[in-house]
């Protein structure tokens, strides 16, 4: 087992601050003590020393005063005694010593310090050792004075005794601490852990449903996991909210589409009906108007061949008319099948058809060649008849009229084209080109029946591609479409 | 040392009156001390003995002591000390009693005195004198040769160069006075025992 583990880890902190607190306090602790034993036993040496003065000098008077000084010597040799005094000297009036003691030989003889005056005790600090003076005074007057040098060395034996301890007992605190640490463990970290643990899943994995274990203990810990569980909580119902809500607005979505497919299969169920019924009658009428022409032509004057012919022509226009429905009803309702169309040959196919129709006319035409699209066959004709068509029609004013097919490459996919060099168009109103029904032109100067570049538009978003125009009035116009193909569009 | 002795002259205000007569004992204890221009003579240094057995003499409490007004330290006969006595004794005092010295005609007049210094001139009339003051409380002190064979109770003698004393303590209790303790101490002998114990 290693002693703190990952220093990063909220346990191992936690040890390491217990033992750093512990270690703190018991140096402190120590310290104290240390100074406050260092201050008590200097004054118990001090206080000792007094005593013994006093003791030796009430002793010391009978010799000092009829100059004894071998009872003098006797007296002071009391001093053996005690362990922690050096040397002591006793002065008479004269300031000479009187009596000597000293506790071994080669010890210094004392150097006495001047005591201060109105004073009867006095100490002084010499070097590691204490040095105690006092009077000897008999009866109010002063008969000698009396010093004793004594070791603190006990002093320093006791620090060291201290210091030894302090380092044994911090030991044993520090493997205390690390033993108490495991206790806090399931106390503090373990929750904590815990509810990292489950916010690292919950982030991951996106798994709200996971919790954090609650202890039981009623505190701050417990809370915060509580907490936290709660919001899990609270996510979760929102979650659940919103993917319900999700479901709800998709099946909206669905029935829509659903209700407005059926809506748009009958619309155009009923045009494609009508258009068809009216085919018939229309036949019919401009067959016998075409009979009526050519049996009865001759017995009418001017006028009335002039209405057979305006007759004729409305037939003829109301037929294309139908056309052009049948064939937008036809680009939505029709089967969609893919395969391999060459618009370059369908193009071609379509500008010797439009010359042929009016060989008078002088048109350069320009067909890129390879232009291979994965597209429904009957649907492109359709698109390349109305695009090259209206080319052709509204280039009939030019003396030398210009159209081309062609194709490029933009932002990595095939864009087609159709230029012209003819009447172009208004830009302001380019997004009106592909509505139905909506025509740029008067039908005198180039007749039409508006319903070409819708029926072009259709087919071309069916296949999900799209189209746009370019162009100003007079100088031509361009029309631009895309036919994407992909692997997955073909098989279906 | 010189350093030492003049700071404690100079610093002690209450000894600051006793200077003088400080300086006085000293040089009488002392022969080294600088501020004495001669040695002090045997007699100095008895009559300084004299005054300090006072220090540690207890006197009994009764009627004869208690009448006393004054501390007196008397000589009979012969006066050897030649005033010092009187320097030393000015001005003093002993148990809140003025200290004073007396010469004394006869064994007689001594009875109120405290300390009686039998001169050696009486040394023929030492017995009957000392049997006139039997029983009073006195201290006798003499330096005449076996003052103590006699009944007396300290005597001074001389040991080379130095005063010593020999103490007879069965003729102090009799007297009913006590000795310190710490004067028997420094006593060269001592005689009898002390009265009880040493209390």
């Amino acid at each position: 087992m290693r002693l703190f583990g990952n220093f990063n880890s909220i346990s191992a902190r936690l040890k390491l601050m217990n033992i750093f607190v512990s270690g703190i306090a018991m140096l402190l602790a120590f310290a104290s003590f240390l100074a406050y034993d260092m201050v008590a036993f200097q004054r118990d040496l001090v206080h000792t020393l007094h005593t013994e003065t006093q003791i030796i000098g009430a002793n010391m008077v009978s010799a000092l005063i009829f100059e004894d000084h071998e009872a003098a010597a006797t007296t002071l040799s009391a001093l053996r005694g005690s362990p922690e005094v050096i040397s002591a000297v006793v002065l008479g009036m004269d300031g000479n010593p009187f009596a000597n003691y000293v506790r071994g030989r080669g010890i210094p003889d004392l150097k006495v310090q001047p005591m201060p005056p109105h004073q009867d005790d006095a100490h002084w600090a010499n070097g590691n050792d204490l040095l105690y003076g006092s009077r000897i005074v008999f009866k109010g007057e002063q008969v000698g004075t009396i010093y004793i040098l004594a070791q603190t060395e006990a002093l320093a034996l006791r620090s060291r005794h201290y210091a030894l301890i302090a380092a044994l007992v911090l030991a044993l605190c520090m493997i205390v601490a690390v033993l108490l640490t495991s206790t806090y463990r399931g106390m503090l970290t373990d929750p904590l852990i815990g509810l990292a643990q489950t916010a690292q899943i919950v982030r991951s994995k996106k798994d709200y449903t996971v919790r954090a274990r609650v202890s039981k203990k009623a505190d701050e810990l417990a809370l915060l996991v509580r907490s936290f569980n709660e919001m899990l909580d609270d996510i979760q119902e929102r979650d659940k909210a919103l993917e319900q809500s999700r479901a709800d607005l998709e099946e909206r979505v669905q029935q829509r589409t659903a209700e407005l497919s059926a809506t748009n299969k009958e619309l155009e169920a009923f045009s494609y009906t009508v258009a068809h019924d009216l085919r018939g009658p229309l036949d019919t009428i401009g067959n016998i108007g075409f009979l009526l022409k050519e049996e009865y032509g001759k017995d009418l004057d001017a006028e009335g061949q002039n209405f057979i012919n305006e007759l004729l022509g409305s037939t003829k226009k109301m037929s294309a008319l139908i056309q052009d429905l049948l064939n937008l009803s036809r680009a939505s309702r029709t089967a969609f099948h893919r395969e391999i169309v060459d618009l370059s040959k369908m193009a071609g196919t379509t500008l010797e058809n439009l010359q042929g129709a009016e060989p008078e006319r002088n048109v350069q035409t320009s067909i890129v060649a390879g232009a291979i699209v994965v597209a429904d066959d009957g649907l492109m004709c359709v698109v390349m008849e109305n695009l090259l068509g209206n080319a052709w029609k509204y280039t009939s004013k030019q003396a030398t009229a210009k159209i081309e097919f062609g194709s490029m490459e933009l932002n990595g996919e095939t864009v087609f084209l159709v230029r012209d060099n003819g009447a172009g168009f208004d830009p302001a109103y380019a997004d009106r080109l592909f509505q139905p029904f909506q025509r740029l032109h008067v039908q005198n100067e180039f007749p039409g029946t508006g319903i070409g570049l819708a029926t072009v538009y259709r087919i071309i978003t069916r296949h999900g591609g799209r189209i746009w125009a370019e162009g100003s009035v007079g100088n031509g116009a361009t029309f631009f479409f895309t036919i994407p193909y992909t692997e997955s569009r073909l098989l279906n | 040392m010189d350093v030492e002795a003049i700071a404690i002259s100079r610093s002690r205000s209450r000894a600051r009156r006793c200077l003088g007569r400080l300086i006085a004992a000293t040089c009488l204890l002392v022969s080294a001390a600088p501020l004495c221009a001669q040695k002090p003579t045997e007699y100095d240094i008895k009559a300084a003995y004299l005054f300090n057995f006072g220090k540690f003499l207890r006197v009994p409490d009764e009627p004869a002591v208690s009448r006393r007004t004054s501390f007196d330290i008397c000589v009979l006969g012969r006066n050897d000390f030649g005033g010092t006595l009187e320097r030393l004794t000015a001005n003093e005092q002993n148990n809140g009693l003025p200290e004073r010295t007396v010469n004394v005609a006869s064994a007689a007049e001594a009875k109120d005195c405290a300390i009686l210094f039998l001169s050696s001139s009486e040394v023929d009339r030492v017995d009957g004198e000392l049997a006139d003051l039997a029983g009073a409380p006195v201290l006798t002190v003499s330096d005449m040769p076996r003052f103590l064979e006699h009944g007396g109770m300290i005597a001074l003698e001389m040991q080379g160069n130095h005063v010593r004393f020999s103490v007879a303590l069965d003729a102090v209790n009799r007297a009913g006075l006590m000795l310190s303790s710490e004067l028997l101490k420094v006593a060269s002998r001592v005689t009898g025992k002390p009265k009880g114990d040493l209390r």
